[in-house]
């Protein structure tokens, strides 16, 4: 226990240090921890980085973690036999740039976060062969979203289940919501029985 | 002067020291951790340029109470709060100024206690 600086908010000198550990997380690069120091104010109870150390650390270990998700995202483009050639010809991005930052190279924070969305959304690379032109674009976007539903429907033959013939002109769409996190809800329809008359 | 006015000139003096004069802003407390979780301001520094560069939009002052850990309560402090979006993210800061040692101190950035989602939100946010 140090002490050092002056509280900010009560200008006492009785200031604690204590080490903490931070976690930073990236959802491409996973989770890392970093120790940074904590001053608390021994007299009114107000604590933080008083002396600014901290923000040195966290950015070194972001950098870190940024060229960790750039490497992994391009990593999963090359296992699933993208060329990133093929890649920077799409996005209009002078060559060998994927391939300097899959081999470690710093990302800039615009480069990084297009990756994010290409790795998300890999069809974007597609809208981006079709020069962005709108009425392409949304085709392949409506194109996508239909795979992913088709891919959720259950088929049953209403000829082969008394069941799901008694309901066959029905088409029964149940809805679920996942709103545990509210910034990434999740809608899922599935459609026990899908039956036109 | 209103209190509306009085809050909103000192939302103003605030924001100008987060421009002008960012070392004598300080976020104390978990408003790094918060604002590093929530609204991916990793930094200090992040945090009080995003603030001088109009981050906060549609501001709405919540109130003004005194510091309650204030350790010489014969001169009060009052922390002034505020709920503000940055894009669709709704937010809450709470911050004071403190005299003695002409610092600004951010005591809370994180989300507005009865922000939790909802059915409707979460509706809403899919287009219905």
């Amino acid at each position: 226990m140090a002490t050092s600086n002056i509280c900010p908010a009560c200008a006492s000198n009785t200031i604690k240090d204590q080490t903490r550990i931070e976690e930073l997380f990236d959802v491409f690069a996973g989770t890392i921890e970093v120790s940074t120091t904590e001053n608390i104010c021994e007299t009114c109870g107000t604590s933080g980085d008083f002396n600014v150390v901290n923000d040195d650390i966290i950015n070194e270990a972001l950098e870190s973690l940024k060229i960790q998700a750039a490497q992994r995202i391009l990593e999963d483009f090359t296992a699933n036999n993208f060329s990133l050639a093929g890649m920077e010809r799409s996005l209009d991005l002078p060559q060998r740039t994927l391939t300097k930052w899959k081999n470690g190279g710093k990302p800039s924070a615009a480069g990084l976060t297009l990756l994010k969305y290409l790795r998300r959304f890999p069809w974007l690379l597609e809208v981006a062969d079709e020069k962005f032109e709108f009425h392409k674009s949304n085709q392949i976007c409506a194109e996508q979203a239909l795979k992913i539903i088709a891919k959720q429907i259950k088929f049953t033959d209403p000829l082969l289940d008394e069941q799901d013939s008694l309901n066959n002109s029905v088409i029964k769409l149940e809805m679920n919501f996942t709103i545990n996190n509210f910034d990434n809800p999740t809608f899922k329809m599935n459609s026990e029985m899908m039956a036109i008359e | 002067m209103t209190d509306r006015d009085y809050s909103l000139t000192i939302l103003e003096e605030f924001i100008t020291a987060c421009r002008d004069t960012p070392d004598k802003v300080i976020p104390v407390g978990n408003t790094e951790r918060d604002a590093r979780i929530i609204f991916t301001l990793t930094t200090k520094a992040k945090i009080k340029e995003f603030i001088a560069n109009g981050g906060l939009t549609e501001i709405i002052f919540v109130n003004d109470t005194p510091w309650r850990k204030n350790p010489n309560p014969s001169q009060p402090i009052l922390v002034y709060a505020y709920r503000f979006r940055s894009n669709a993210r709704p937010g809450y800061i709470a911050f004071m100024y403190i005299d003695q040692t002409d610092k600004w101190l951010i005591k809370s950035f994180h989300r507005p206690e009865n922000s939790s989602p909802t059915l409707l939100d979460g509706l809403k946010k899919l287009g219905f």
